[in-house]
């Protein structure tokens, strides 16, 4: 897979934030940010609460002045430029509707607007209300829709237009799950289809995974790690954001590193590839420990011999044993939470596994695969691994 | 045998003289010391379930019994339950002690054992160091768990939770979850958890009972529900994501059993039709139920069937593939870290726009009778047709 969409042909990104700062009198609510947005890409911008997204897309769209630096369109400054003048379309979560008005009417009202002929509009209205499969309700009125048709109804509004960027806010936070889910994939689909340029803020991660070609990882106003979606999952850039993105969490465990061989949570394994140079830096200043980023679906439980997917009996200095604090069940399987020396190391287990297992009980369980952990630094938490590849 | 905790028996609310029926006859138990999940989407009748559990509606038929009694004509308040709302409903002018000793206060009881109910509450909830807060002031687990303390304080016989996470953050709901988890275990409440919210019922509930436009489609264990769902709408709303769904008759054929939809045959080789589809004759509708994570994407010359890739989505631990096959929508899950530096395992697989070729074994095909959505008890039969 590619890393980022970056082959939009020019290479001048459609929308790109230089520099940009926004300060609320002593509050600076956005902190010298900048990223590019490249044509046709989804990109998104992914953070909790108060992290600063709604300001980013706010000041893009020129809804807002910034405090300092630029906004570029196809690399020329619009910083002078109204909102309307800015060719840019923005969607916020819980869109209203005209209730008078019919889908078709809604969705049509934009371009109506702009004056345009009949018989586009009707053309414009029904390709987009194909994409997000309302084609059916167009002629029907907003109380007689269900939820999920209503808020198509109001994206539809929004995509009807053909602005060189979207910027989405949050546009499915309101959706049960089911839904969401079944919108994200559309809008993805819609955008790839269409060769939109979308810029999605949203505070969950999962949706952010699933939908962008590049996520921006932004906290407390700043923007502190920029990458594909594996990469974000796979390497983040310290343990906060390890611990932001991957549900169940991930577990950081206290490790260190002697004589080549790596030992962690009562396991150890001879040093693995991607961890040597990092290895070799914490040496050379005097360090041996670090903390290891663990998810649970590299650990295995070990129950009885019968239980065990292949029946093999791992190397003893690669298993452990912990206490049972928690079992939170999935559906098809459960997640397992074991306390070791004041650690909570989480892994997943079938419903089969989940049968043998109580709180309380002490439970054997082995890391196999050491190769690709991230690994940070214990005092300023950052990854350690990162720095070898040259990464900021 | 003693009677079930709470018991709900052909509990039905109409409104507008039954132009509406919000909840139809539907029926349920809760156990003593077990925790049941009302889980369905939003308007399904949940609440109105509640409403009526509670006592703040009167059903239009049926009968609700608390320890074998009936509690129809028992006013609510009277009712011995204790209920909790996402909306937390604290007193915010209140200080948590205040909040915890309300419900207590009301109902007249001794200083004394006031001040010693709400020291164990407050010690078993985590609270005792903002007992002299202000409830304002707390965040929004907190005053959560305030919510739930104060409920816990008068000692209901039964707990009612409505959707109690939805207005939490999504980071600590697992934190909140968790909490709820150990709640159940040490104290043995008995407790009906409504929710839309599938990972919440999965992982709080004993059983969970789906419903669906009024009616309770399944009440199944928890650890089954999701591997047996016993009709097509829990199916398609279980599971992240959902089991794939296709349409079609069965017939025996040649080398295995084919599945005939609307344009096209798939053929299931090596396996034959169960007698009891078999004695129903060829012209039965059924609905195949297929797990994302049991259709594993092939070399397109492989797969007996193929699929366009439309989208793939990362979930960090594995990916979900979007697939149109011939007009249906299909997923499948792809096993294994997503790494970017090395890449999925096969990233020629992966193109959108790509064929890929699909591989289903028999054994993880559930069939359903098209007309009634009901589970069929029997599934394809390894081996060659007797």
């Amino acid at each position: 897979m590619t890393t980022t969409a970056a082959n939009s042909g020019s290479g001048v990104p459609v929308l790109e934030a230089r520099e940009l700062s926004k300060r609320y009198g002593r509050k600076t609510a956005l902190d010298n940010v900048s990223f590019s947005i490249p044509g046709e890409s989804f990109v998104a911008l992914l953070g909790p609460a108060g992290a600063g997204k709604t300001t980013t897309l706010r000041l893009l769209a020129g809804l807002e002045r910034e405090s300092g630096g630029d906004v570029l369109m196809d690399g020329s400054s619009v910083a002078g430029l109204e909102p309307k003048e800015r060719d840019i379309a923005m969607i916020f979560d819980n869109l209203a509707l005209y209730p008078h008005k019919t889908g078709f009417q809604n969705m049509a009202g934009p371009l109506l607007e702009r004056r345009l002929p009949r018989e586009e509009i009707k053309e414009r209205v029904d390709a987009v209300a194909e994409k997000l499969r309302i084609a059916h309700i167009l002629g029907r009125l907003p109380k007689t829709m269900s939820g999920g048709e209503r808020q198509r109804i109001a994206l539809g509004r929004a995509l009807v237009r053909s602005p060189r960027v979207f910027l989405l806010d949050e546009p499915l936070s309101s959706l049960d799950a089911p839904l969401r889910f079944k919108l994200r994939s559309e809008l993805k689909r819609l955008q790839r289809e269409e060769k939109h340029t979308f810029l999605m803020a949203t505070p969950d991660f999962s949706e952010a995974l699933a939908v962008a070609d590049t996520v921006l990882l932004l906290r407390a106003g700043k923007i502190v790690q920029e990458s594909s979606p594996e990469d974000l999952y796979a390497c983040p850039v310290d343990c906060e954001a390890a611990l932001f993105v991957g549900s169940p969490q991930i577990s950081l465990l206290r490790a260190v590193v002697r004589e080549e061989r790596i030992h962690c949570a009562g396991m150890s394994s001879p040093l693995p590839a991607s961890l040597e140079s990092a290895a070799q830096r914490l040496r050379q200043s005097g360090e041996d420990g670090f903390l290891l980023g663990v998810r649970p679906e590299r650990v295995r439980p070990l129950l009885s011999p019968s239980s065990a997917p292949d029946g093999k009996a791992p190397d003893a200095s690669s298993s452990s044993v912990g206490e049972v604090v928690d079992i939170e069940s999935q559906g098809l399987r459960s997640i397992v939470t074991v306390c070791r020396d004041k650690e909570q190391i989480g892994m997943f287990c079938s419903a089969a596994q989940r049968a043998e297992i109580r709180i309380g009980q002490s439970l054997a369980f082995t890391l196999e695969d050491w190769e690709g952990l991230p690994a940070f630094d214990r005092i300023t938490r950052k990854n350690i691994v990162r720095q070898g590849a040259g990464q900021g | 045998m003693s009677a079930p905790k709470l018991e709900v028996i052909g509990l039905t609310k109409e409104y507008k003289d039954g132009a509406v029926i919000a909840v139809d006859n539907i029926g349920f138990a809760v156990e003593s010391g077990e925790t049941l999940a009302l889980l369905g989407p939003s308007g399904c009748g949940k609440s109105t379930t509640l409403n009526m559990i509670v006592g703040l509606e009167q059903p239009s038929s049926g009968d609700i019994r608390i320890d074998g009694r009936s509690v129809i004509d028992v006013p609510a308040g009277r009712r011995d339950i204790g209920l909790v709302f996402q909306d937390y409903a604290v007193f915010t002018s209140m200080s948590v002690r205040e909040n915890l000793a309300f419900g207590l206060k009301i109902r007249k009881t001794d200083k004394a054992v006031i001040a010693r109910e709400v020291g164990k509450i407050a010690e078993f909830l985590d609270l005792w160091d903002c007992l002299d807060v202000k409830a304002a002031h707390l965040s929004g687990s907190e005053q959560q768990r305030v919510a739930i303390g104060r409920t816990l304080a008068t000692k209901p016989s039964l707990l009612l939770l409505d959707e109690p996470l939805s207005n939490l953050e999504a980071s600590i709901r697992p934190v909140v979850r968790r909490e709820l988890r150990r709640l159940q275990q040490e104290l043995h409440l008995s407790i009906i958890y409504v929710t839309h919210d599938q990972t919440e019922a999965l992982s709080l509930a004993d059983r969970v009972a789906i419903m669906s436009y009024g009616k309770i489609i399944q009440v199944e264990e928890t650890l089954r529900i999701v591997e047996r769902p016993g009709h097509v709408q829990v199916a398609q709303f279980l599971g992240e994501p959902p089991m794939n769904i296709l349409r079609g008759r069965l017939a025996d054929a040649e080398g295995g059993v084919a599945f005939v939809c609307a344009g096209f045959t798939v053929l299931f080789p090596d396996c034959s039709l169960p007698e009891q589809v078999r004695e129903r004759g060829p012209n039965k509708q059924y609905a195949l139920g297929f797990r994302a994570e049991d259709l594993r994407l092939i070399s397109p010359e492989q797969g007996q069937w193929q699929g366009e890739i439309l989208e793939v989505e990362i979930r960090g631990a594995d990916a979900v593939v979007n697939l149109n096959f011939r007009g249906n929508p299909l997923k499948s899950v792809l096993p294994g870290e997503f790494r970017a530096k090395s890449g999925p395992a096969d990233p020629e697989l992966l193109r959108n726009g790509c064929l890929a070729g699909l591989a289903l074994e028999p054994e993880n095909i559930v069939i359903f009778d098209a007309d009634s959505n009901l589970r069929l008890e029997s599934a394809l039969v390894r081996g060659s047709a007797v």
